[in-house]
């Protein structure tokens, strides 16, 4: 069955090269995909080069989009998330991958929340995990893409990658436990 | 929502940049689409790899066979030729032997004079 996309009324613009459609385009989904690149790589700058990236993708290869297949959006989401991957396989480490050792005298994750640093620590806890598993926690926790679109995206079956997010959580539930066992949020 | 979901949610992506819009558009001036006669496949198509490799196999099938039919035939017609040309030289019965052709009657032939030869041979 033909899926309905949102943005097929620009569709016909970025056909025809029309850079006022590109322009739309991105005032919707700009944000979205900038977003994959940082939770993806933990870097804005880095997010922003995936964000380039992925919209000019889409500029050169609209002319032979066939409407009724993958949507706009989940086709960017694709290539943000390879893109993304990629760059992980060629430049390690981008995120550090160690979490801070908790000293007498650094701040314990609540006195970081106390701070305002209980973001560094998601984005640490988010740094153990392996590539993959952190593509699934952004596409479903951040993105809120279905575990069927989610699949899709990582060109996954379900099956595989509802396994891959269980184990993610797991994962991150064991990274971020002083934060829930302190009840900090 | 879970302590998960809670803390999760704690980690909020930044805006992207001011200028990264025009960024974006400044380049894609740059690079116009590419035309849909350069490039057929479609862009959110997966199934194109399946069926490329089909034809893949296809036109190998296809290949192997022009390659083997037209040496079969031409390969009769050699055959043909060379009777032909045997037959007007008078070497019929040679090309036949050694072609495979014919054999009991070459060899019934054969006998035949050998055994005359042996009895002129023979002294009375």
């Amino acid at each position: 069955m033909a899926k309905t996309d949102p943005d097929n009324d620009l569709l016909l613009g970025l056909q025809n090269g029309q850079e006022a459609a590109l322009s739309s385009l991105m005032d919707r989904h700009l944000k979205t995909i900038t977003a994959i690149g940082f939770y993806m790589l933990g870097d804005a700058s880095l997010a922003e080069d995936v964000a380039q990236t992925t919209f000019l993708k889409l500029w050169q290869t609209a002319p032979k989009w066939e409407p009724g297949k993958a949507t706009l959006l989940t086709w960017m989401r694709r290539v943000a998330t390879n893109d993304c991957l990629d760059r992980l396989r060629k430049k390690r480490p981008i995120y550090s991958d160690n979490i801070p050792e908790q000293t007498d005298t650094s701040p314990s994750p609540l006195q970081s929340l106390q701070i305002g640093q209980t973001e560094d620590y998601v984005r640490q806890a988010l740094a153990q995990l392996s590539d993959n598993q952190r593509a699934a926690i952004t596409l479903t926790y951040y993105q809120g893409v279905s575990q069927r679109d989610g699949a899709e995206i990582m060109g996954q079956n379900l099956k595989a990658y509802e396994s891959l997010l269980s184990r993610a959580k797991k994962n991150l539930k064991t990274a971020l436990s002083p934060l829930i066992e302190n009840e900090v949020i | 929502m879970t302590d998960l979901d809670k803390i999760l949610n704690t980690l909020d992506a930044p805006e992207p940049s001011r200028d990264l819009k025009t960024r974006i558009l400044e380049a894609a001036k740059e690079q116009s689409p590419r035309s849909t006669q350069t490039v057929p496949q479609a862009a959110n198509d997966n199934n194109w790899k399946r069926w490329s490799a089909m034809a893949a196999m296809a036109i190998f099938a296809a290949a192997v066979g022009l390659t083997f039919l037209p040496s079969q035939s031409a390969d009769m017609t050699d055959a043909d030729l060379w009777a032909e040309k045997a037959e007007d030289i008078g070497y019929e019965d040679l090309y036949a032997w050694v072609q495979g052709e014919d054999t009991e009657v070459y060899d019934a032939e054969n006998e035949r004079n050998e055994s005359s030869l042996y009895q002129a041979q023979m002294p009375i």
